[in-house]
């Protein structure tokens, strides 16, 4: 961006990043400001200067649902927040749905790809969490 | 200065279209064309002196477009502002902007969706975030799910306190003749409801319903010989932080802290001279959330302060007086409706349901998964 070169889709560093098994995340390099997901500019002061960073995969349940659908199993979704101070949605697998309670230590189990139906939708492949040491 | 616009606006008529389920072959501008008839009848003006459009949908792109053909508008002043269920509430204060920089003279607020005789199902202009989609919450139930139970988390909210806030929404309802549902609901009821989006059991979340409204402003000196008293539009303010719930920093604050202060500063009002709260409740825990922001308890004390009837018929703080969405009617941008009924409390005209001596309602819109907040105070003459 600052040396005039062609956009660097940040969608895109983060499903190669993902489909690697790594779940990046950006810091500001002028503020120091950590965001998720990724974008070409600081949400915090503006700057183009953002870098990404390989994050190590641990965070916190800050909240969770279970859903009920007449098509699957109860299923839950989860709000992460991660040791490097963003948050992201995702699932955790390897426990009851009850026991995927608020203020859980999770980890980063695996990257699920996505299918081509989806992928050509522009779904992206999935992270699935575990609880830590598990 | 945005105090400035205190009075400077008012509503001159309001009107839902028919309610509940419409039936087939009937368009969303169907239900928008009648709402504003029945609008203009009783505020005494025509179609041909609305010069200002302002209307927002799940059902066309182009919001004010699409019903000004229908109906033979052509405004000199439009906008299809869309914030999801708030976009109402925020065309209020952008046409009292536009009706007092002369841009229009009349101006009119439409709404309209028939998602219940479609299929039965919210229709949605979501936009999804790509990197929430992959774990398929359910929209938005899920996400509003996600904030209350934060809310449970970090307040000790119960259950039984959103069973509450539905409980005294439909004893609302039964005193309202156009609401969808009127048999009496108890909290036993409200917590053996089939699992939805956990903590939410069915009766937690709006009804799915069919239904069309509209508001109609002019100036105060145009107001002066229609035929209704005129409700003052006092205060409005909007504010938006995020779209998507993952981005929302606290699940439990939404920026409804920030539209309520600049409703309040320019009504020059506190929370407490507040007689009706018409409150989006999309689900149980949107009006204790609400109360909060809007100042009318501490964070955190919301559950406790809607439980024992506080917030319900003959309370202290008369909340969603028609019934809400959760009881009354919910066609998937609920916002309109606020409006309507904090004017229709201001003028006095509610019969069983009316709350005695009300001089001030509050509206409160909120759109998206508790994105778009959007506060406006009405108030009689005596107001002003």
């Amino acid at each position: 961006m600052a040396d005039g070169s062609a956009i660097q889709p940040p969608l895109k560093a983060y499903e190669e990043a993902l489909n690697k098994g790594e779940i990046i995340y950006q810091q500001c390099s002028d503020c120091e400001h950590v965001a998720f997901y990724p974008r070409i500019v600081c949400p915090d002061c503006g700057s183009t200067n953002v870098k990404y960073k390989p994050s190590a995969g641990k965070g916190e349940i800050y909240t969770r649902t279970v859903i009920y659908s007449r098509k699957r199993d109860p299923y839950n979704v989860v709000l992460i927040d991660m040791d490097e101070g963003f948050r992201i949605m995702s699932t955790v697998e390897d426990a009851p749905n009850d026991d995927v309670q608020i203020g859980m230590r999770v980890e980063l189990k695996t990257v699920y790809p996505v299918e081509e139906a989806n992928a050509k939708a522009g779904q992206l492949p999935k992270h699935v969490f575990r609880p830590e040491g598990g | 200065m945005m105090d400035d616009l205190r009075g400077k606006a008012c509503v001159v008529g309001v009107a839902e279209s028919d309610l509940g389920e419409v039936g087939p072959h009937v368009a969303a501008v169907d239900l928008m064309a009648q709402a504003l008839d029945r609008a203009l009848v009783e505020s005494g003006l025509t179609k041909a002196d609305v010069d200002g459009l302002f209307s927002s949908s799940a059902y066309y792109q182009m919001g004010s477009v699409e019903p000004g053909e229908y109906l033979g508008i052509h405004p000199r002043y439009t906008d299809s502002t869309t914030l999801g269920g708030s976009s109402f509430v925020s065309h209020l204060l952008h046409a009292a902007v536009a009706l007092n920089q002369g841009a229009c003279d009349v101006a009119a607020v439409l709404y309209g969706s028939t998602q219940r005789s479609d299929s039965g199902r919210l229709v949605s202009t979501a936009n999804w975030l790509p990197y929430e989609r992959p774990y398929e919450p359910r929209m938005p139930v899920s996400m509003y799910a996600m904030a209350a139970q934060r809310h449970m988390h970090q307040y000790g909210t119960t259950q039984e306190q959103l069973a509450e806030v539905a409980v005294q929404a439909r004893q609302w309802a039964q005193l309202n003749p156009k609401a969808f549902m009127r048999e009496p609901l108890t909290v036993e009821e409200v917590l053996e409801g089939r699992m939805i989006s956990e903590p939410f059991r069915s009766r937690d979340c709006c009804l799915v319903t069919d239904g069309g409204g509209a508001v109609i402003l002019t100036r105060p000196d145009r107001a002066k010989d229609l035929k209704q008293k005129p409700v003052y539009l006092l205060g409005a303010g909007e504010a938006h932080w995020h779209r998507h719930i993952s981005q929302m920093p606290d699940l439990t604050v939404t920026a409804a802290i920030e539209s309520g202060k600049r409703a309040f500063e320019m009504a020059g009002l506190q929370p407490s001279d507040i007689d009706v709260f018409e409150l989006y409740d999309a689900f149980t825990i949107s009006p204790i959330i609400f109360l909060e922001d809007l100042g009318m308890c501490a964070k955190g004390e919301g559950g406790v302060f809607t439980s024992d009837g506080n917030i319900g018929p003959g309370g202290n703080v008369p909340v969603n007086t028609n019934g809400g969405g959760l009881s009354y009617c919910h066609p998937g941008m609920y916002g309109i409706y606020t409006i309507i009924e904090a004017v229709r409390q201001v003028r006095g005209e509610c019969g069983e349901r009316q709350v005695d001596d009300v001089h001030i309602g509050l509206a409160h819109g909120s759109g998206g998964v508790f994105s778009t907040q959007v506060t406006s105070i009405f108030g009689g003459s005596e107001a002003i």
